[in-house]
């Protein structure tokens, strides 16, 4: 059974000029205990489908869906108090940018702690305070930087509070929003690879939001690719990044390049700027589209590849 | 030690900026229309207490040396002599300064206490009707009056409704009987706080207010707070442990930065109302040309607000650990 | 309004004819002012200044009816007290027998040459000194920094105060210029900040490097982009301004050939009157604080309109 589905979820920001669609109709679903990674360039909406996940979305967001199950649970018919209980309890959330996550005047121990607190009162302050010194242990913060401000950690550190605080209350699901964007490739390798251990031990589902797609290659098993709001393919890894089926998907891939690739130059692509999400009737990537026909004037539906590979193309299978 | 470090190259520069205010006294002193000695020596004193007086001002001697005495006098708390008083300035500030730190550090603590507070719930609601009045109060109150609010304050709770004395610090009848507690004294010297207090707080609560509601509006929109309400925090723990103190801290510098211009607000306040303290004595030494005693007050008032700056700097330093950790 | 850095590539778009600058700059101003007006603190603010421009100009005609509605020298000869409301006196008179209305009325021209004018000048000093020290850097900078807070730590209305008792009774232009020449180290220093921003974005490295001399980047680039900034420190410093003056006027240390608002409070204060005369005591404050409420509003909404991440911790008026 899947730990978590999304299904049809539609997010607009409401704004001086009108209504935005940030995230439009997508759907997807995330099986227990497996790694979802949601790819797209900025804009895209990846960023807002956590947000929307948690239920967070800013004052002049609106969000619409036909459902979101997480753990048996339909979550957009949640009172605001339940919604709050389940919070960090049930899924929680690895941010990006971790400078500006913690607290500047509080001791990161205390921020952990108060999560802790809150949601399993029941453990009682010395054995909540034992299972956050565990954190800090697991996730590889030295016992005399528990006390420490947030200010006093490298990036790299702050970061690993972040997982630590994320994981404290022990919940089925965590969203990951860019956790390593702001770090070098070194310490980036590191987190990804303390993630990743953190979730085989402890049985979680991780939800990764990059616009990095070689960091959703290393850790994911499933991968979404999303475009202006719209979900453009979906699969496993072997089948996105073996037979990717959308243009903008072997976009995506071409711009890629590894340093293995040593066949001549690589293949320069050009892109010009994204339209606005929702913009006009169509694909949404008719206007970058290097395979673009008149028919991509209507919008294309979604063709299953596979029991578990999708696209939103009107070539469909026949573009492969 | 970064803090101990911090600390020390405030005061230094303090102490700078005070020595240029002396040096520029002492030549405005020296500059302006008229003679010297008339103007720190009083005209009625005898021949001889006038030469003695000269002489400990260094009056007499070369431009350099005078000036070496003028801040070697002031150093020593030899301010002159009042022409009004007859008496050392230095003996009238201390006589008045306490009055005015009561006056001045209670409505200033007030005020910002009860601008943080308001301020917070008017962020807290933003948009709404309550927060719209209290903004709309808050720039009212801000931008009143304040020699008219004290009288507005004065003909209406004083000579209207009788709750309060019209003017001074105490009531000397009470005083002058012997046998009246401390108790007594103090509940009479609150009874005649009342209204200069009120007058201060409506002034400086407005503005201290719109800083914490534009500071909390800003810390709302942090991460942090998203982080905060990502872990499912309830909104009053946000509110109150993870946005409100963040929010203060702008406060803390307000207040810093408002000093002088409080200063002057405090002093009008303690002319309207006869309390006892320097700016009142500052206004009084003026109209009098009294200059000893006003150029002693000057001073002093500039020194109180350097020391309370740097006592500010060291609050924030204690309230935001990015400073004392640098 | 800070037309020299929006040269994006928006910029490059196929020449509209019927643009030129002029209506471009007005079309800028007319559509700011909108902006400001469609705030409803913005609009309280316009409104009340409105009233007070009209007083001001109607100051003029009182004495032209009467010599005995001059503010100054003229007195009811049938009057030698202070008396309420009546038609002939639609306020009342002062314990002389002058009519408040006109003094009133007079009052409101004085606050406004008061205001505007020491504010024009402090936002001069403080721009200027705020370009020169951001654009100059190092010692220039820490100078001219140094001396903002010396200046800065003083209490305008004392210092004045001390001065007025030193060199005599000042009469009110050099009372307009004092109060200037200490109200000028906040809008320095907020306009060295900005000024820092700007010192080393692209369009400046590429004047410099085009060969413009250092009065030129200011003039032409940094200046036009601190204008709006000073423009809103105006409004600020208008308010601190007509209350000094009005706080001095008080303490009776004003300009004692013009009346102000100040000087009549002091009037009703120091003949006391405050008791007896509410018809006195009430119109000069209610003035004082309404003009000054009008200026700060009209800044406070001027400050969404040009850049609302500008707000600086600063409590003054």
């Amino acid at each position: 059974m899947d730990l978590l589905t999304v299904d049809n979820l539609t997010v607009q920001y409401l704004s001086r000029r009108g209504c935005v669609t940030a995230v439009d109709r997508v759907s997807f679903a995330l099986p227990r205990g497996q790694c979802f990674g949601l790819v797209g360039e900025s804009g895209s909406g990846k960023s807002t489908i956590g947000a929307a996940l948690m239920r967070l979305l800013p004052p002049n967001g609106r969000m619409r869906a036909d459902g979101i199950v997480l753990d048996g649970e339909e979550l957009t018919r949640l009172g605001e108090e339940e919604m709050r209980q389940r919070r960090w309890r049930k899924v929680s959330m690895v941010f990006q940018a971790a400078m500006n996550a913690l607290n500047p005047v509080k001791r990161v121990e205390d921020q952990v702690m108060e999560a802790v607190r809150t949601h399993l009162p029941e453990l009682g302050t010395p054995e909540a305070a034992r299972q956050v010194r565990q954190w800090f242990a697991r996730v590889g913060i030295p016992d005399n930087r528990r006390r420490d401000y947030p200010h006093q950690y490298s990036g790299g550190m702050r970061q690993r509070a972040v997982i630590a605080m994320a994981l404290s209350c022990h919940p089925a699901l965590v969203i990951a929003d860019e956790p390593t964007t702001a770090l070098d490739v070194i310490v980036q390798d590191q987190i990804l690879s303390l993630l990743g251990s953190l979730r085989r031990a402890r049985d979680m589902s991780i939800l990764l939001i990059s616009h990095d797609i070689s960091v959703v290659a290393d850790v994911c098993d499933r991968i979404g690719v999303l475009y202006a709001g719209r979900m453009v393919e979906s699969g496993t890894r072997r089948e996105v990044f073996e037979a990717p089926a959308h243009p903008y998907t072997r976009t995506l891939l071409a711009a890629h390049i590894t340093l293995a690739d040593r066949r001549g130059t690589p293949k320069t692509v050009s892109l010009p700027g994204p339209e606005e999400p929702g913009a006009a009737a169509g694909c949404c990537f008719r206007q970058r589209c290097p395979a673009c026909q008149p028919i991509c004037r209507q919008s294309p539906p979604w063709h299953w590849l596979s029991r578990t590979h999708g696209v939103r193309c009107h070539k469909g299978d026949r573009s492969t | 030690m970064p803090m101990g470090r911090y600390l020390l190259g405030r005061v230094a520069e303090s102490v700078l900026v005070f020595f240029v205010i002396l040096t520029v006294f002492f030549f405005l002193f020296r500059l302006a229309p008229g003679d010297p000695v008339s103007r720190l020596v009083d005209p009625g004193m005898t021949p001889e207490e006038a030469a003695l007086l000269t002489a400990q001002l260094g009056l007499d001697q070369p431009a350099g040396k005078q000036y070496l005495i003028f801040i070697a006098n002031f150093f020593r708390g030899h301010f002159g002599v009042s022409f009004h008083y007859g008496r050392p300035v230095a003996e009238i500030i201390a006589r008045r300064l306490p009055n005015t730190i009561l006056l001045f550090t209670s409505a200033v603590l007030i005020s910002a206490l009860a601008g943080i507070r308001l301020g917070k719930i008017a962020a807290w609601r933003k948009g709404g009707r309550l927060d719209t009045w209290m903004t709309i109060g808050a720039l009212v109150c801000h931008t009143l009056f304040l020699p008219w609010v004290a009288l507005l304050l004065i003909w209406l709770l004083s000579f209207q409704v009788g709750w309060f004395p019209i003017t001074g610090m105490i009531s000397p009848e009470l005083w002058i009987v012997g046998d009246v507690t401390w108790l007594e004294k103090g509940l009479d010297i609150l009874h005649h706080l009342a209204l200069p207090l009120m007058t201060l707080f409506l002034i400086h609560f407005g503005s201290y207010l719109l800083i914490m509601r534009g500071s909390m509006l800003e810390t709302l929109n942090e991460d942090y707070i998203f982080t905060a309400r990502a872990k499912g925090l309830p909104e009053r723990v946000i509110r109150e442990r993870h946005a409100a103190p963040n929010a203060a801290l702008p406060v803390v510098t307000g207040v810093a930065l408002s000093l002088a211009f409080s200063i002057n607000g405090g002093a009008l306040t303690e002319t309207v109302f006869s309390w006892p303290g320097i700016g009142r004595e500052l206004v009084f030494a003026v109209s009098n040309n009294d200059y000893p005693l006003a150029m002693g007050c000057f001073l002093l008032i500039s020194a109180v607000v350097l020391a309370a700056n740097i006592v500010v700097d060291l609050l924030y330093a204690l309230l935001d650990p990015r400073i004392r950790y640098g | 309004m800070n037309d020299a850095e929006c040269q994006g590539p928006g910029a490059y778009q196929e020449p509209s004819p019927a643009a030129p600058a002029p209506s471009f700059w007005r079309a800028t101003w007319r559509n700011n002012f909108r902006q400001l007006v469609a705030n409803p603190v913005g609009r309280i603010g316009v409104v009340l200044l409105a009233l007070f421009a009209l007083m001001a100009a109607a100051s003029f005609l009182p004495p032209l009816i009467h010599p005995m509605y001059h503010p100054m020298t003229g007195v009811d000869p049938l009057i030698a007290h202070s008396t309420g409301p009546s038609w002939r006196h639609w306020l009342g008179t002062d314990f002389i027998g002058r009519d408040i209305f006109s003094q009133l009325l007079a009052g409101s021209r004085v606050a406004f040459m008061v205001g505007v004018s020491a504010a024009l000048v402090s936002i001069l000093v403080g721009t200027a000194v705020g370009m020169v020290a951001g654009y100059g850097g190092r010692i220039v900078d820490s100078l001219l920094m140094r001396l903002a807070d010396i200046v800065m730590v003083m209490p305008t209305l004392l210092v004045v105060l001390i001065l007025a008792s030193l060199f005599g009774r000042l009469d009110i232009w050099t009372i307009v210029l004092l109060i200037a020449l200490f109200r000028w180290p906040g809008v320095a220093r907020v306009i060295r900040s900005r000024t820092l921003s700007l010192k080393h974005r692209p369009f400046i490295d590429a004047a410099r490097i085009a060969g413009a001399s250092h009065g030129r980047i200011i003039l032409r680039h940094i200046l036009p982009n601190v204008m709006p900034l000073a423009l809103l420190y105006m409004t600020f410093r208008v308010t601190s301004a007509i209350i000094i003056e009005a706080a001095l006027a008080f303490l009776g240390f004003g300009d004692p050939a013009t009346v102000s608002w100040g000087m009549m409070l002091q009037w009703v204060w120091k003949t006391g009157h405050m008791f007896q005369a509410p018809y006195w005591l009430l119109p000069p404050g209610l003035c004082i604080s309404l003009l000054t409420l009008s200026f700060y509003m009209i800044g406070r909404a001027l400050e969404d309109v040009i850049d609302p991440r500008l707000r600086r911790e600063e409590p003054d008026a």
